[in-house]
């Protein structure tokens, strides 16, 4: 609807969390020029966390840095109209005019409900519009609206409670000095333990708590309990409305959804479906992303090859060839997974599927300690940590949210991807059935899966004990998803994915390229040199030795054989390990800093293939360890890399949303430990099962 | 030869400034994305008042 009005591009999805940032448009209709702002989807202007506050404050003016709305445009879905206009009725209090958008009237016709918009009006004095936003229609009567609804000078009136309610919310705006406008006050009054009487009694005392108890009190012996008299009296005046302007069908039909949802949310079958589905996905990216891949590494080669003819041999031509091509363009081979990963994460959401992932994942997360509500910022991080981290703040219970922001960055994220992608396209493709590639990236995925609950449960019943909450959810009905939106998201993954390859990753290759370029030169004179004239000479053997001692003489060579005793129980050698250290500021870059290490280009396996893949192949064919126990190596260093929080942009996001260094030091430390005897484990345990087959 | 190190060294100097540049704004201070993946769909706490496109919210 928003991307709608103002042709503004905005991730939108049909479960809770995935709007809770605000974000403005513009349009302009009838000459009148309209700021639009996008409030985070809620159910009731009752608000019971400061993300909802942040909304309430704004209808009512009360953000220094915005001026207070002129008009507020309602969204109600016209297959739920009674619990829809409950917001509605409370929008009505905040004094301001309300047009009131009736959406989905195409999936209430398919449920033969039929809605007299102009009754609705007439009966309310609302301006109220039919509209399909996904078709754009009604838009321009919507927009008519708005315009008439901006000149208006006051709002309309809604239901009205009864006179012992407003009687107590005045007492106690007049006890509150008139700090607060009438809307809080009675927010104050009939918000149980809400987030406003959370922050009034903050800052008024107990004193005003007691007030509260003893006006609920009154009210309830003057039959007006608290806070069950809203409900009552709003829904009272909405059946009123619809009584009068909505007909239904005797018999609600059973729909497409309804069928769909018998099989979806059964708890054993659509769990199944569930995991089929993620399969699906993982081995989609795989299949349908080699083509593309190879094209890019196609053109990341003759790229490099094109500057070492071009240039005379030194530090630029090997910082452009071998740093920024061979580093970055290693990285960026992944953009066609990258971009069909998002494509499915786009489609699923668009569709409603992911609404019912979060059902079918309550029951699992209600064992650990947390709800499916969690589940939500979880699945979020499935494309990247940090907003699903920023998705939490829709989770009223601190403790809950503190333990999903602590678990979220164990959800495999597509950073993760090159790096799966790399290690399951070397060892785990070639001589193995075609299901295997699939099936190891799902794993992988599964880690995450099956870690993050089980941390959650630990810190449940230990750092962050409390009880389990309650999930409620509104399951959206299945729709179409709309090529332009997939599309969009797609687009805009991949530039994302383009940018930071671009920037962050290539200042970080050419930091990587130059610990391990320097120092140049030994007794005998400069490597390079050396190297070109041993290769002349048709001596690669020895060319590869000196290139080899080369790297191991190197800042960062020299650091990865001191820590080579930290990498060994992982059966890591240094190159692995300098790449995985490199990588605790972004994890793309171990994949370009693999691509120095092992000199793409320079290294050909026996099929000839001068990627990254073949190099890595054929530098570990030689080596004692990695040559017998190759997959377990590369099954060590996913798990590793599944369990490991390197990010820092994820550590800072934590730092900031729980204001303390603790937690970021606490994230790191738990989920390094967790990634060192997850290694660890695989790599010993797949040494075991290997000599057992070959023993 | 002569003039490669010199280029290098120039190159390298601009690659940790900005690296260093980068990690000051995402521990210290506000920027328009909150990472350094340059995607913009969530921001740091405290972003530019005139950023067409954002509205802080307040901190749990």
């Amino acid at each position: 609807m928003f991307n709608a009005l103002s042709g503004l591009r905005q991730h939108v999805g049909n479960y809770p969390g995935v709007t809770v940032e605000m974000s403005k448009g513009h349009f302009t209709h009838a000459g009148t020029d309209f700021e639009l702002i996008d409030l985070p989807g809620t159910y009731s202007l009752a608000p019971r966390s400061p993300d909802e506050m942040v909304a309430v404050d704004l209808l009512l003016g009360r953000r220094p840095e915005e001026q207070r709305p002129r008009v507020v445009l309602s969204i109600v879905d016209a297959s739920n109209l009674d619990r829809h206009l409950y917001l509605t009725t409370q929008l009505l209090e905040l004094g301001v005019p309300v047009v009131v958008a009736v959406n989905m009237i195409d999936v209430a016709e398919a449920q033969g409900v039929t809605i007299d918009c102009a009754r609705i009006a007439e009966e309310t004095g609302l301006r109220v519009v039919p509209i399909q936003a996904n078709r754009r229609i009604g838009f321009d009567a919507l927009k008519d609206a708005l315009v008439a609804a901006s000149k208006d000078t006051a709002g309309q009136n809604g239901p009205q409670l009864p006179e012992p309610v407003e009687r107590e919310v005045a007492a106690l705006k007049a006890e509150l000095n008139g700090d607060v406008p009438t809307f809080l006050a009675r927010r104050l009054l009939l918000d149980v333990d809400g987030h406003t009487e959370t922050w009034l009694v903050g800052k008024h005392g107990l004193r005003l708590k007691q007030q509260l108890t003893e006006a609920r009190t009154r009210l309830a012996a003057e039959g007006c309990s608290i806070p069950g008299i809203e409900a009552k009296t709003r829904y009272a005046w909405v059946r009123s409305i619809t009584a009068k302007a909505v007909t239904k069908p005797a018999t609600r039909p059973v729909t497409g959804t309804d069928r769909l949802d018998r099989i979806l949310t059964h708890r054993l079958w659509g769990t199944l479906i569930f995991l089929a589905i993620m399969f699906g996905v993982f081995q989609a990216i795989f299949v349908g992303a080699e083509p593309l891949m190879g094209l890019i590494d196609d053109g990341v080669s003759w790229l490099a090859d094109g500057v070492k003819e071009a240039l005379p041999s030194g530090p630029v031509r090997s910082l452009l060839a071998d740093g920024v091509i061979g580093g970055v363009g290693g990285v960026l081979v992944f953009l066609p997974q990258i971009v069909i990963l998002f494509g499915f994460i786009a489609v699923l959401e668009q569709c409603g599927y992911m609404a019912r992932a979060a059902f079918l994942m309550d029951k699992l997360m209600s064992r650990c300690g947390l709800s499916g509500k969690s589940f939500i910022p979880l699945l979020s991080s499935v494309a990247c940590a940090i907003p699903g981290i920023m998705a939490t703040r829709v989770i009223e219970n601190p403790r809950d949210r503190l333990a999903t922001i602590l678990v979220a960055p164990l959800m495999s994220c597509s950073a993760r991807l090159p790096v799966y992608a790399l290690l399951i396209g070397a060892f785990l493709t070639d001589g193995f059935a075609w299901w295997v590639p699939g099936v190891t990236l799902f794993g992988m995925y599964m880690i995450g899966f099956v870690a993050a609950p089980l941390v959650a449960l630990a810190l449940k019943r230990t750092l962050l004990k409390g009880g389990t909450p309650l999930f409620v959810m509104e399951l959206p009905a299945y729709r179409m998803p709309t090529l332009l939106g997939v599309v969009r998201r797609m687009a805009d993954a991949g530039w994302a994915f383009v940018r930071r390859a671009g920037t962050f990753i290539l200042a970080s290759m050419i930091v990587v390229w130059a610990l391990l370029y320097f120092p140049d030169r030994d007794a005998g004179g400069r490597f390079e040199e050396r190297v070109a004239e041993l290769k002349e000479s048709g001596d690669d053997a020895a060319a590869n030795h000196l290139q080899a001692e080369w790297k191991r003489q190197s800042v960062l060579g020299r650091v990865g054989q001191a820590l080579e005793p930290v990498f060994a129980p992982l059966g890591w050698d240094w190159r692995i390990g300098v790449a995985a250290l490199a990588s605790f500021p972004a994890r793309e870059v171990i994949v370009g800093t693999l691509g120095i290490i092992y000199e793409v280009g320079e290294v050909d396996d026996d099929e000839g293939e001068e990627s990254l893949r073949g190099a890595i192949r054929s530098e570990w064919s030689g080596d004692p360890v990695r040559g017998k126990y190759p997959v377990a190596v590369a099954l060590s260093v996913m798990v590793f890399f599944a369990l490991c929080c390197q990010c820092a942009s994820t550590l800072a996001v934590i730092r900031r949303e729980t204001r303390s260094w603790a937690w970021p030091a606490f994230t790191f430390v738990y989920m390094t430990g967790l990634a060192y005897v997850g290694g660890v484990a695989t790599f010993q345990i797949g040494r075991i099962i290997t000599d057992m087959f070959q023993g | 030869m002569d003039w490669q190190l010199p280029t290098v060294v120039v190159v390298l100097t601009l690659s940790l400034a900005y690296l260093a540049r980068v990690s000051w704004r995402t521990w210290f201070t506000s920027s328009k994305s909150g990472c350094t993946s340059g995607c913009g769909k969530c921001t740091t706490p405290q972003p530019d008042p005139t950023s067409i496109n954002r509205i802080r919210l307040p901190q749990v």
